[in-house]
């Protein structure tokens, strides 16, 4: 326990009200805190990005009825294709499909990151509530890609916060 | 606690008392015994222990890195949970840090997803499936620690197993970025 004491080291008999603190004790502590805390210190911050896995399937699980919108990023060798595909349903019930394609290729063998998140940007702000996401690779595409492609998905501001993983076959060269 | 004075010290306690000086010094000699300012001594531990408190995890280190994985980096991230763990290099596939396949054996088109990861994780499965009480804790959840360069055929092919085993929730391990 630290103990504070007075220090009789006034002159003339009189007392002094200095007091002096036993530092050891908190020394002790503090060591054996700085040893406890190093110990369990984690030094690489390692987190996850949480996806839906639906790898192979190409679109999803096909006994649900299919999405009058369909958002999805194919990753190729040349860059992204981003898709944006809609269900128009014409009077008599019909429904055709309306592809919109946009290629985003790469810029000095990098993949353009902030052209594809502006166009994910526009498109959140078409359809508010549209929060998930086909993400589809060809099958050279490094893994760190793929990452970096749903990262950019769940950017502030874009947000689309379910995202499929799925597989594309490379066209046949 | 009442207070009291302190017993015998070498440092600064000992300067004032007449015992103290009595028992380290002798008449016309000077003393041996220097004290020790221990005030920048608390300093620097109390920032060491504000740092590594700054630094501390209270879920500890889910994961160990495999010298050979380079995670990649990722902004928008969340706390990783414990779950089995698969991990991918260039050259291999493991499960739980032991060995299970190498990778150039899921090499070519016909080959769909791995026999051996799939062996690995049924088993997983089944620890849980004999126990009532465990059995509602299977969550069907990996964690996949795989290496930047590895082609996303390698990926798919992990991420098919797992599927086919009903681990359907793939948690991808990143590094924090900035």
């Amino acid at each position: 326990m630290a103990g504070a004491a007075p220090t009789p080291t006034g002159a003339g008999g009189r007392k002094t009200v200095d007091a002096e603190l036993n530092l050891i004790p908190f020394i002790d502590l503090f060591s054996v805190l700085v040893s406890f805390l190093l110990i369990t210190a984690v030094w690489t911050q390692i987190a996850r990005i949480n996806v839906e896995n639906k790898v192979g399937t190409g679109i999803g699980d096909k006994s649900k009825p299919p999405d009058d919108l369909m958002v999805s990023i194919l990753i190729t060798e040349g860059g992204f294709l981003f898709s944006v595909a809609t269900l128009a349903r014409t009077p008599d019930g019909q429904t055709v499909p309306d592809e919109r394609k946009t290629e985003i290729p790469r810029t000095g063998g990098k993949l353009d990151f902030p052209t594809l998140a502006n166009k994910l940007r526009e498109t959140r702000a078409a359809y508010p509530n549209k929060t998930d996401i086909v993400v589809r690779s060809h099958d050279k595409i490094p893994y760190k890609e793929l990452i970096g492609t749903m990262d950019a998905c769940l950017a502030k501001g874009i947000e689309f916060k379910n995202i499929s993983v799925a597989g594309a076959a490379a066209p046949a060269q | 606690m009442a207070i009291h004075t302190p017993g015998g010290h070498l440092g600064d306690s000992s300067k004032g008392s007449k015992s103290g000086a009595k028992a380290f010094k002798k008449h016309g000699k000077k003393s041996m015994y220097v004290s020790i300012n221990l005030t920048p001594m608390i300093d620097m531990f109390v920032m060491l222990v504000l740092f590594l408190i700054m630094q501390f995890a209270a879920s500890g280190e889910i994961l160990y890195i495999n010298k050979d994985v380079i995670l990649p980096k990722a902004r928008v991230i969340a706390e990783l949970q414990r779950a089995p763990v698969i991990t991918l290099t260039k050259d291999s596939i493991s499960f739980e840090g032991a060995l299970v396949q190498k990778v150039a054996d899921l090499q070519g088109e016909e080959v769909f997803k791995s026999e051996e990861l799939g062996k690995q994780l049924q088993e997983h499965r089944k620890k849980y499936e004999g126990h009532p009480e465990l059995a509602k804790l299977f969550k069907g959840e990996v964690i996949v620690q795989a290496d930047s360069d590895v082609p996303f055929v390698i990926v798919k092919k992990v991420l098919n197993t797992c599927a086919a085993n009903a681990f359907f929730t793939i948690n991808y391990a990143v590094l924090a970025e900035g």
